[in-house]
């Protein structure tokens, strides 16, 4: 019986990722892996770009250097798949293994990770996976069990990757855990929030983005009805079409009202204090999620992004539902246990709550029935990559069209975030608007801005630092002739063209001090390494020896 | 009460099922023969524009 649970977990994990374990790259909309990705100074904060992938990015460059990119990617989706229902499971209180096998499956087939992963925002679902194994490791702080705060670090330390996740991370550690996770939480946390907080053009955003990013209704119901569902995504070309389904919102209120009432049995087996708290922060979650979509919160939240550094965090909103799933899944599984104990064909039940998830969301299977599929890049990328490396002349890459998304006829003209910085050996500049419906987000990098009214101007791209500037070929956007007659063609094939910036090379604007972010870096390093060192060697074992041997003496 | 809650589950699994199979199956994802998709013009992209997304 102990096999169950993790045979249904790689179940889940593998029905939805089977298609994608082929050779070649998943690029959808945000999700970008590379080869090997380069360590570049983007990728711990020290660029001019606002930290949003940090430290995932120097992450990624480390463990490319020892696996194929492909093979990350596919390692990253397959455990986050596999850990987040294990982990659900795992932390429900029962002795009954068919009962943590229903909140497995409603942790691990549930909208907010289909969206999440066919919008590409891989980290989101590391962090989501992680949720389940941070609240157990943070119950065992409170009670006081040994290790357990080692057990705590090394299970946010795969979180803490981007700002959400780390947020999603260490909130719900000091909700688990109390204050003792503070410092874990706020050391852990250092690699992004150190360079976002030194970034000389500060971390204020457009609040453009607010009412394009809001949660929306996905049926006939309220956005607040989709988001308590753990839907509600904004983008339409993300979300499943089952999630439209007329009968989803009543589905949706009957799960709730079940988890609800499944979750008064909470309290008596954890304790009040953290049953009541998991509560809240999943209402917390379900509030900030839907306060973009109602009356007078988009308000606030425009003008927290306009005046709060950081605050833009709080755009794509919806992200912060993510708190909710845990309670809900929890509640609802004992919430069948419950009603288990009032009927005789208790396995009719337990069968009808497992397979409601699957069978009311079909499309999150087999990668959203051929949504997602596996891609090769061209060689162009690899010939570019050659030449940029072997190069020792100086300055940064620009990549034309000034676009930050492409849609390559390679990747059967999918929308996805340009590969370049990522797969370029060096920092590659590219734009950072972003169009919502066709109306344009300005972005925050002051880089970005400084090179566009550049190439508009006339003026030397050298000024700016960039040397070299690629252009991506097969994908929407126009690229003015009078910018290239200026540059010298080094490299050509049908989807890339590499040219050389004449003259000479400014060196890039300065970012936040190197110094003090590598100092936030290496603690943080410390924190995870020390947490993995204290689980693995025996110094628990000495120091509870001498406890022993001090009552004896 | 909990017969009941039991009910309404089993129930409203059974309209999921039959409902939500119904409207992907016939409804939601049936084909528009009319279009040529291995022509198709950029589905999202107006004026060079790539769009993020669709609200």
């Amino acid at each position: 019986m102990r096999l169950v649970l993790p045979a249904v977990s790689a179940a889940i994990s593998l029905l939805v990722l089977i298609p994608l374990l082929g050779h070649g790259f998943v690029l959808n909309y945000d999700m970008v892996f590379a080869p090997e990705q380069t360590l570049v100074p983007d990728s711990l904060g020290l660029g001019s770009a606002l930290p949003r992938s940090v430290p995932a990015d120097a992450v990624m460059a480390w463990a490319t250097a020892l696996l194929p990119g492909d093979i990350v990617q596919k390692l990253v989706l397959l455990l986050a798949l596999f850990l987040a229902p294990l982990g659900a499971g795992r932390l429900v209180p029962t002795d009954s293994t068919a009962i943590r096998v229903v909140a497995a499956v409603w942790y691990g087939w549930s909208a907010y990770l289909a969206e999440r992963l066919f919008m590409g925002h891989w980290p989101y679902l590391v962090a989501y996976a992680c949720l389940p194994w941070i609240a157990s490791a943070g119950l065992a702080v409170r009670r006081g069990e040994p290790k357990a705060v080692a057990k705590l670090i090394l299970a946010c330390l795969p979180a803490v990757i981007t700002p959400t996740g780390g947020i999603l991370a260490a909130v719900l550690a000091v909700v688990c855990a109390g204050r003792r996770a503070v410092p874990v939480a706020i050391a852990l946390n250092m690699p992004w929030w150190v360079p976002s907080v030194l970034r000389p053009g500060g971390a204020l955003s457009t609040p453009d983005g607010v009412g394009a990013f809001a949660a929306r209704a996905e049926s006939w119901a309220s956005p607040v009805v989709s988001v308590l569902g753990l839907g509600g995504y904004w983008n339409s070309e993300a979300v499943p079409g089952s999630r439209a389904m007329p009968v989803m919102p009543l589905l949706t209120l009957v799960f709730v009202a079940v988890a609800l009432w499944g979750l008064r049995s909470l309290a008596s087996r954890w304790g009040v204090r953290p049953a009541r708290a998991l509560l809240i922060l999943g209402a917390v979650g379900v509030a900030i999620a839907s306060l973009g979509a109602v009356s007078g919160g988009d308000d606030v939240l425009r003008w927290a992004v306009q005046h709060v550094p950081g605050a833009g965090l709080l755009r794509d909103s919806q992200k912060w539902v993510a708190w909710w799933a845990l309670p809900s899944a929890l509640g609802f599984a004992l919430g069948v246990e419950a009603a288990g104990k009032y009927l005789t064909n208790r396995v009719g039940l337990v069968a009808v709550a497992v397979l409601l998830p699957l069978v009311t969301m079909p499309d999150f299977a087999w990668a959203g029935l051929g949504r997602l599929r596996t891609v090769e890049y061209p060689s162009d990328w690899a010939a570019v990559r050659t030449v940029l490396e072997s190069s020792e002349e100086p300055g940064d890459v620009l990549a034309l069209p000034m676009s930050a998304f492409r849609r390559f006829a390679w990747n059967r003209d999918r929308t996805q975030l340009d590969p370049a910085p990522r797969y370029l050996p060096r920092t590659t500049v590219t734009d950072d608007v972003v169009y919502v419906g066709g109306h344009p987000i300005a972005g925050e990098d002051t880089r970005t801005a400084a090179v566009r009214a550049a190439l508009a101007s006339g003026q030397s791209l050298g000024g700016q630092g960039i040397g070299w500037v690629l252009v991506e070929h097969g994908t929407p956007g126009a690229v003015d002739p009078s910018i290239l007659s200026s540059l010298r063609e080094t490299w050509s094939g049908p989807w890339l063209t590499l040219y050389r910036v004449p003259g000479p090379i400014a060196p890039p604007p300065a970012g936040a001090p190197f110094g003090i972010v590598l100092a936030a870096d290496l603690i943080a390093l410390a924190v995870g390494a020390s947490g993995l060192l204290w689980l693995l060697l025996p110094a628990g074992r000495f120091r509870r020896h001498s406890v022993v041997r001090t009552v004896e003496e | 009460m909990g017969t009941l809650v039991a009910a309404i589950i089993v129930v409203v699994a059974g309209l999921g099922l039959a409902g939500g199979g119904t409207y992907l199956l016939v409804s939601k994802e049936m084909p528009d023969k009319t279009v040529e998709f291995e022509n198709a013009p950029w589905a999202n992209n107006t004026n060079g524009v790539i769009n993020y997304g669709t609200p």
